[in-house]
């Protein structure tokens, strides 16, 4: 049996399906988009305290080269869900 | 199902599989209809609930199912309907289930669920519910023909997780609906609902009779788009969409769907009998508990052990075997035919008299309309009037009107072109287990080792390797960022690591 026979195979069954916590967590892509979006409301000091100014510009070119990175995933096929 | 609105990670639900679970048809999860007594009157009820069923089973018979259930090694009980509640010693059944060890789940429409009711359910074992909405209150209250059911079903949500019940949302796909679907995802979103199931009503018992509420076949290229839209933003907002097994199939949206984000998973054929049974309440064996009862009923626990049905009657083994035989129109000349088999079985059988084509699939209405074409179902039989009874359809092909004159050169489509490796010999159903690779130009699924799509041309091979180049760089760029962000101290948001 090999390791991917093993693994429980997440398949929606009636009547119900996965749960959205295994939903989140088997995405890559919704992980990073929730990293991303964290990182917007830190700079835009949306519900938490404002990025120090010294580290303003390195979480800023973090958060362009992340979205850039996203937008390349989705345009080779990353499946979101 | 859903969670009960904590913030801990549930334990993964019991229902799903192992590859030795769905290679050795190891029984999983049972759909129990516990009585057929019904207080709403929906006018899609493909079981005609409204009345208790002549000879519905005894407490001793049904403590007796229980016992024979856990003996299989059954992990997940379903209670549905009718309205289970109904019956006198449900509780004492929902206990009985919960002590040998397996999860017992509902499904309900929830009209007078009470207080009373939940606490006694949950105090007994009862560990998730599903609740029924089936569009925003007018529609909804016009199916289920009862005013106020809409905000009794809403109530009852909430009041199930007060309770520790887990809960979701289980929505019929109607004609109707469908320009609803953004407006109940809101609905639902504002009501802290989680988990969302949604599946095609299908033309069985009034559902058969009210035939105007289907969707036509057609609308799949409506519909799959919308419910993509929806799930992404779901996920996005903690509300996960998912699609019930006649919600398919194929096509760009399947790994999004299916897969709840994995690309690997696909539709692989119809559960009914591998490793899902249903009882009626006077204990009838199916392998779905959706079946047309005339056809699909392999036995009574009254004339033979649960054990004994499930292993030899051939009503309930179907689809542990190579269906390869059972294709037609459409379907048997698919690119996809091995794998899927023609869908589910109920929506076919139920709408054309037997199973292996089923219209209401995205991928071929995506094909035909790629050809100016579309297909709509008439109904030409009228159903008899019995309990999971159906009538007989007929599937009319016409030119699509949307796409007049636009459809593409005359060229071998996706099922006229050959696919890599020897089909599955016959009698031999294969591992039921996904099998299929995601082409990543178009989203497509493919046979493994196909080095150029049939659907979009790409190089499979290259696409794949871009993509996975792409996800590096993607990972190193959050795990980056997650960093900088984590380095400003412990109140900034470094919500989710992702995975290095």
């Amino acid at each position: 049996m090999t390791d991917r026979e093993d693994d429980s195979v997440s398949r929606p069954l009636p009547p119900y399906g996965p749960a959205i916590h295994d939903a989140i967590a088997s995405n890559d892509l919704q992980q990073m988009k929730a990293v991303a979006e964290g990182a917007r409301k830190a700079l835009y000091q949306v519900d938490f305290g404002p990025v120090p100014a010294e580290r303003y510009g390195e979480v800023k070119e973090a958060l362009e080269a992340l979205d850039a990175a996203i937008i390349r995933l989705d345009r080779t096929g990353g499946t979101d869900g | 199902m859903g969670d009960a609105g904590g913030r801990a990670r549930p334990a993964r639900p019991n229902r799903y599989l192992s590859g030795p679970d769905v290679r050795g048809h190891q029984l999983v999860h049972a759909v129990w209809e516990l009585t057929l007594a019904c207080n709403l009157k929906c006018r899609h009820c493909g079981s005609r609930a409204g009345s208790v069923r002549p000879e519905e089973m005894t407490t001793q018979e049904c403590l007796g199912v229980v016992r024979q259930l856990h003996e299989l090694g059954a992990r997940e009980v379903t209670l549905i309907g009718g309205e289970a509640y109904l019956r006198k010693d449900w509780v004492e059944i929902v206990r009985s289930i919960s002590d040998a060890g397996m999860e017992c789940t509902l499904q309900t429409g929830a009209w007078q669920l009470t207080g009373t009711r939940i606490a006694q359910a949950a105090d007994a074992g009862l560990v998730a519910c599903g609740v029924s909405i089936d569009g925003l209150a007018p529609l909804h209250d016009h199916l289920r023909g009862r005013p106020g059911s809409f905000d009794a079903a809403i109530d009852a949500l909430g009041r199930l997780r007060e309770h520790g019940i887990r809960t979701s949302v289980n929505t019929q796909i109607t004609a109707a609906v469908i320009p609803q679907l953004r407006d109940l995802f809101r609905e639902f979103l504002a009501t802290g609902v989680r988990n969302w199931q949604v599946q095609l009503t299908v033309a069985m018992g009034r559902a058969a009779d009210n035939h105007d509420l289907l969707m036509q076949p057609y609308q799949m290229n409506e519909l799959m788009p919308l419910l993509a839209e929806l799930h992404a933003a779901g996920v996005a907002k903690g509300l996960l969409l998912q699609p019930g097994n006649n919600i398919g199939y194929f096509g760009p949206y399947e790994a999004q769907l299916r897969g709840s984000g994995t690309a690997s998973m696909h539709w692989a054929g119809c559960f009914a009998g591998r490793n899902v049974l249903g009882i009626e309440a006077d204990g009838t064996i199916k392998g779905c508990p959706s079946l047309p009862t005339v056809t699909y009923a392999g036995g009574n626990v009254r004339d033979s052990s649960i054990a004994e049905i499930w292993a030899s009657a051939s009503q309930l083994s179907f689809a542990r075997k190579s269906r390869g035989k059972e294709m037609w129109g459409f379907c048997a000349s698919c690119y996809y035919a091995d794998v899927c088999e023609g869908g589910c079985t109920w929506t076919s059988h139920s709408l054309l008299g037997r199973p292996g084509n089923n219209p209401y699939c995205h991928y071929r209405a995506s094909e035909l309309k790629k050809q100016g074409k579309r297909e709509r179902v008439v109904r030409r039989l009228p159903a008899p009037g019995t309990s999971f009874d159906h009538g007989r359809f007929e599937i009319v092909v016409e030119p699509d009107p949307d796409t007049a004159g636009e459809h593409r050169a005359a060229g071998a489509s996706p099922q006229e072109r050959s696919r890599p490796g020897p089909p599955p010999a016959p009698g031999d159903a294969g591992s039921h287990l996904p099998s299929l690779v995601l082409c990543r130009a178009c989203d497509c699924h493919v046979f493994a080792g196909t080095d150029f799509c049939p659907h979009c041309g790409a190089d499979v091979p290259a696409s794949q390797r871009e993509y996975e180049s792409a996800l590096a760089d993607a990972r190193h760029a959050a795990s980056r960022l997650a960093r900088a962000i984590g380095s400003l101290g412990p109140e900034l948001p470094a919500t989710t690591t992702p995975r290095a």
